[in-house]
């Protein structure tokens, strides 16, 4: 494995394991803007929603998962701004 | 006919038989209009992640019910008449809204969870410690063993990670 490496460029000092879909290996269609302990995974302390490139999430469920945490917000359920 | 979800915030200033009044009131006003009350869920008194109207708390209600567009424009009408209605939102649903399937789909979850805790590679470890220690004496054979606790390793890494994730 090492050798292989070598070989196409720079030694790399850790591998990044693949991230996966949370919610595509859960077979969740719909996304609920009452699921806030779900949502909540989503939304780090500052209260913007992560993107795609830090959680992983298809582009499919990230599209749900903003609508949800949209509606979440204008309920209360999460905060426009954190501090 | 359409599948419509109404969610709304009763002010805390209300009290609880108040709230109940109001709620049921709420309730005759969609059976009025031609709706058909599927479920009525009562998440009861909560705190709002900001206040709204110097409210620091709210009493959670959420309706599921299906009718045309005059029994949601109805409510509204109606929480915009009454102060105690912080706030509501209304949303379609394509599906009828089926309640006995969250609850097995929570059982489920809650089943699915208890059982990818015990597979934790324990075992893994065991065997390729030993592993290491017995290899010391060849070479050609430590390389190999050494992997093993790598991808050991990687594994526990990445279970470690999932379980902040589900954490959180």
């Amino acid at each position: 494995m090492d050798n292989k490496r070598r070989s196409r460029g720079p030694k790399r000092y850790f591998s990044r394991r693949k991230k996966f879909c949370w919610f595509c290996k859960n077979n969740v269609k719909d996304i609920d803007y009452k699921d806030i302990d779900i949502l909540r995974r989503y939304v780090p302390e500052r209260g913007k929603i992560a993107p795609r490139r830090v959680t992983g999430t298809c582009a499919y469920h990230q599209r749900k998962l903003t609508k949800a945490i949209k509606r979440a917000r204008q309920l209360a359920l999460l905060p426009f701004i954190a501090d | 006919m359409r599948y419509y979800e109404t969610a709304f915030l009763i002010a805390p200033t209300l009290s609880e038989e108040e709230t109940e009044q109001f709620i049921s009131e709420m309730e005759d006003v969609v059976k009025k209009k031609k709706g058909r009350m599927i479920h009525v869920d009562k998440w009861g008194k909560r705190k709002l992640a900001y206040s709204i109207k110097r409210n620091d708390s709210a009493f959670y209600v959420f309706f599921y019910y299906e009718g045309g567009p005059e029994t949601y424009t109805e409510l509204e009408r109606q929480f915009k008449q009454k102060e105690a209605v912080i706030r509501y939102l209304t949303f379609k649903r394509d599906e009828e809204p089926s309640f006995k399937e969250k609850e097995d789909k929570k059982e489920k979850k809650a089943k699915a969870e208890k059982s990818i805790k015990p597979d934790e590679p324990d075992e893994m470890e065991e065997k390729a410690k030993p592993a290491k220690n017995k290899s010391t004496k060849d070479k050609k054979d430590t390389k190999e063993p050494k992997k093993d606790t790598k991808e050991a390793k990687k594994d526990t890494k990445a279970e470690s990670k999932k379980d902040k994730k589900e954490g959180e």
